[in-house]
């Protein structure tokens, strides 16, 4: 269900590394959990994310969460299709619902991220 | 609240709990009962209901039956509201007052030939229940139906023509808030033209032994027309649409139907009422803050509690706030002071790290036939 070849982070994002860059998204545990999503806030390109800390917001009719970067990196683009139809991330939270591409600052950070399989294996605990 | 915590009762249970899991709901629990939130999409139930028709579950709601020679003197003496005049099969929304004239609840009093049904919220169910029959005539008495039967909302504009289809009783010849008793499918049944939703629609009290094959018929019998099951999200962002309170958040103890504009709810010298001397010495007084709409021109829900600005400067809080999904836009229940309670008036809400522009509206923010539904750009070809 989650893709093999994304890393996760523990707080229901992943990352999808592409050389220097990586494009961060919230996974479908994360859409699932939020519900119908009515509004996205992403940070503006240039602005420095740190791994592990709140870099956007997204707002379902029950509730606004944060979402944490699981690199460090500065952004260079996002994904202004979320801004403007939010249900995206709700549709489809590994593709077309992506919210920023980052350059990373940090390369070794990866290590620390998760794999599809432990991820399920930490959604499996939850769930508990 | 550690009172309320002592007062909780154990977890309650719907007749169709099983039923509802089975048709994939998300439940979660609220006022003691494990409820469906969705069984999908919040916002698209939302929008079946505005556009076909929905069908909820809302057992949990507290039912308690008055009845005896002394039943009218003992609701009429605790509703604000003149009940006297009210046939059987008639029905009237109104409220329960404490001593000091704030909102304990509001509750819908049904005229029934035994007696009268006070529908109310499940939050406050026990506690009414309570409260009722502290103030109980002697030749009246109270049974509380609410863990005996079930009540589902049929609400939407296919919603009256399904029903008839499904029943004997004249739905035609029922105007809101007047019901009537009889078979629904093969289930004995009344039909109550009230709901919380701004749509047409009824809801329909049953035996919790038939509460299962009602609602499976209901559901086959409307499919083809597009019903479905409704969660609570969806009642609640269709109430809130629709200009409608909630108690706890839009009212409390502590509100005044003064602040909330329901004088037209008060018979104040018609008849003694429990909070009829406090409300007396409120009439004449201006009122310190009053219950408004507002609407968000920017992105960010204004949620129960945000704050209610103008140039920096707190001037109200929110009560209840969502997403229109009509409009597209963020709408709210709030309390302002007076001289803010106009519509126009530009304030901001107070987001977590931001604030957004909002207007002050009369409420409702939608309503059935008013407003068009947001449609796209109909270009002739």
């Amino acid at each position: 269900m989650n893709p093999k070849n994304l890393k996760y982070h523990k707080e229901h994002d992943w990352a999808r590394i592409e050389g220097e860059t990586a494009v961060f998204g919230v996974t479908d545990y994360a859409q699932e959990q939020l519900g119908d999503i009515v509004y996205v806030e992403l940070p503006e390109e240039g602005t420095e994310v740190t791994a592990g800390s709140s870099f956007a917001e997204i707002e379902s009719v029950k509730a606004v969460s944060d979402v944490y970067a699981p690199l460090s990196g500065t952004i260079v683009e996002i994904n202004e299709e979320v801004v403007d139809a939010p249900e995206t991330i709700n549709e489809s939270p590994y593709e077309n619902g992506w919210l920023v591409k980052v350059k990373i600052s940090e390369p070794g950070e990866a290590d620390d991220l998760m794999s599809s399989d432990e991820y399920e294996g930490l959604l499996a605990e939850e769930e508990e | 609240m550690a009172e309320d915590a002592y007062r909780a009762s154990p977890e309650q249970h719907l007749a169709l709990e099983a039923e509802h899991e089975r048709l994939g709901a998300r439940m979660i629990e609220f006022a003691g009962w494990r409820m469906p939130l969705s069984y999908g999409s919040i916002i698209e139930e939302h929008m079946l209901v505005r556009s076909r028709m929905g069908l909820f579950d809302v057992s949990h709601m507290g039912k308690l039956l008055v009845r005896g020679t002394g039943a009218l003197r003992s609701v009429q003496g605790l509703v604000p509201t003149a009940i006297d005049g009210l046939e059987p099969g008639q029905a009237r929304y109104t409220m329960l007052l404490t001593p000091s004239g704030g909102v304990l609840d509001d509750i819908i009093v049904y005229r029934r030939e035994d007696g009268f049904l006070l529908i109310v919220n499940a939050a406050r169910a026990e506690e009414d229940r309570d409260w009722v029959d502290e103030h109980l005539n002697e030749d009246a008495q109270l049974d509380d139906l609410t863990m005996f039967a079930s009540l589902f909302a049929l609400q939407g504009p296919l919603a009256l023509g399904l029903l008839q289809r499904l029943t004997e009783i004249d739905v035609d010849s029922l105007p809101p808030f007047t019901f009537a008793s009889g078979e629904v499918t093969d289930v004995e049944a009344t039909v109550m033209r009230t709901g919380y939703t701004g749509e047409r629609g009824v809801e329909i009290l049953t035996d919790n032994a038939d509460a299962v094959e009602l609602w499976r018929t209901l559901l086959a019998e409307g499919s083809a027309d597009g019903l479905a099951p409704v969660g609570l999200g969806a009642r609640d962002t269709l109430r809130l649409e629709a200009g409608l309170l909630l108690n706890g958040q839009d009212m409390t103890p502590s509100t005044t139907p003064f602040e909330l504009g329901m004088e037209k709810l008060l018979d104040l010298e018609g008849h003694d009422f429990v909070g009829r001397e406090a409300l007396l010495e409120l009439r004449d007084r201006r009122p310190e803050r009053l219950l408004v709409g507002l609407v968000g021109e920017g992105r960010g829900i204004p949620r129960t509690g945000t704050t209610i600005l103008d140039e920096g400067r707190p001037i109200g809080r929110v009560s209840s706030g969502s997403i229109s999904p009509m409009l597209g836009k963020p709408i709210a229940l709030g309390f302002v002071t007076p001289e803010y309670a106009a519509a126009g008036k530009k304030v901001t809400f107070q987001l977590r790290n931001r604030t957004v522009a909002a207007q002050v509206v009369k409420p409702p923010f939608y309503k059935r036939g008013k407003t068009p539904p947001a449609v796209p750009d109909s270009t002739p070809a």
